[in-house]
Formats: structure tokens, sequence, C-alpha cells
């Protein structure tokens, strides 16, 4: 059992799920993508969010103070001259 | 590596209403700033007055890279708006909004002192500092000049 923290247009919530550590990041983005559509996510539902919705967003897998697993799917930050322009 | 590449670093600010700098970074790198769960949460933290986010290429260019594309694309898809982000370059500071970009003239307060916190100020747009042996021999100091001759960027 983990939380699943999504962060996506303005919102921030929790969802607690069937899943832990071991879930790799790209089933924790389908699961996220899942969340959204089906209307889970507090305040938003996005029917029709695109599959690659989350593919530039990173997860941070980080231990609550009271040992619990907290999954949180935010938006990438990096920036940087070396990777070549657009 | 050469010398200037050594002496740069990328930096990262966060914008505020009124020009505020309500948080900065650095990476230890001329060429990239990695990603930070902190500066994230900065950003998060401060989304209600939140303007921009301007980071620094202190060996140029005065261009957003295709990292940089795809991490406005990730905070504009999270922050549920368009934010307007900002690259100081060592000549020229740009700026975009949505798909819109544009050389930002005059510049904002702040790119002086994003310029200064990256270690390019000896070859910004405005000044330049010209070591003269003779003169830092007797005095000391290095001399600050205006310079709009430099090619840069």
């Amino acid at each position: 059992m983990a939380i699943l923290n999504i962060t996506y247009q303005g919102q921030s919530s929790d969802h607690e799920l069937e899943l832990d550590f071991a879930a790799t990041d790209a089933d924790i983005r389908r699961i996220a993508v899942e969340v959204v559509r089906s209307g889970g996510m507090r305040g938003l539902h996005v029917a029709q969010l695109a599959e690659r919705a989350f593919d530039h967003f990173v997860i941070d897998r980080l231990r609550g103070p009271d040992g619990a697993q907290r999954i949180y799917l935010r938006p990438k930050v990096p920036f940087g001259a070396g990777a070549g322009l657009r | 590596m050469t010398a200037r590449r050594k002496a740069c670093v990328e930096v990262c600010f966060v914008i505020g209403r009124g020009g505020a700098i309500l948080w900065a970074d650095a990476s230890d790198s001329a060429e990239a700033l990695p990603d930070s769960r902190a500066r994230w949460e900065a950003i998060w933290r401060h989304r209600g007055e939140l303007e921009a986010i301007a980071h620094s290429h202190p060996v140029g260019p005065a261009a957003f890279s295709a990292e940089d594309e795809s991490t406005m694309q990730a905070i504009d898809g999270a922050l549920g708006r368009e934010l307007r982000y900002y690259v100081v370059a060592p000549r020229h500071t740009i700026a975009r909004t949505g798909e819109r970009a544009e050389v930002i003239t005059p510049e904002p307060w702040w790119a002086g002192r994003l310029r200064l916190a990256s270690g390019m100020v000896w070859r910004s747009r405005w000044f330049v500092a010209r070591r003269d042996p003779a003169r830092d021999a007797t005095r000391g100091r290095r001399e600050i000049v205006p310079s709009r001759s430099i090619k840069g960027d």
C-alpha cells in the first residue's frame, strides 16, 4: 500500500493505492493517467487526458514520518543549455 | 574544459510579483541545472504569487534548449497555467509565454543579479572587466569599463 500524490492543472491530491515503491515509473505514470481520467483526483476530471500527459513528470519515492510509502508525481524541473537547442 | 566554463554556473531564479526573487539555486555546471525536488517545492509553494522562472545560460546561447522546452511544458501542466520563462545569456535576455518568444529590452532588474550569480558579469552586455597590469600593480583593483563590442551569445 502506498499513497500516490499527483500534482496536475493546479491541483495536488493523494490517492491510496495497492502499489509500493517497487512499481516502475512507467506503471505509476500509467496509473496516474487512469486516476485523472476517472475523476479520482479531487477537483480535476479529464476524461480525455492524453496517454503521455505525464511523460515529462518525475517520480519521487519518499517515506512519511509514520513510515508510510509516499510516491509523488511532479513535473521535472531541470534546465540547461547543454541539452541542445530546440 | 575552458576557463570560462569553469568560472560559470547555471543559476535559477523563481520570480514573483514586482520582480521579487522568491527562490534561487545554482548548479555546479555552466551547461546544466539538474532536476531538483527542492526547486519544484519552491515553485509550488509560491504558486500564488509566481510570475516567472528565469535561468542563465552563462556561455550562451540566448535560446531555449530542448531540456528547457520539455521542463516548461511540464511545469505549465502541473500549475495549470502558462508561466513566463526567461533565459539570461551573456548579451541578451529572452522570454517566452506559451509559444511567443522575444528579446527583452530593457531587461528586468534581476537579470544583472542572475549574471553576477552565474559568474558572467565580466562579459555581460554593458560591462566587462579589463585587466590593466600596470594599474593593477599600483592600485590593486580591476577597472570596469563599458563594452558593447563584445561578441557573444
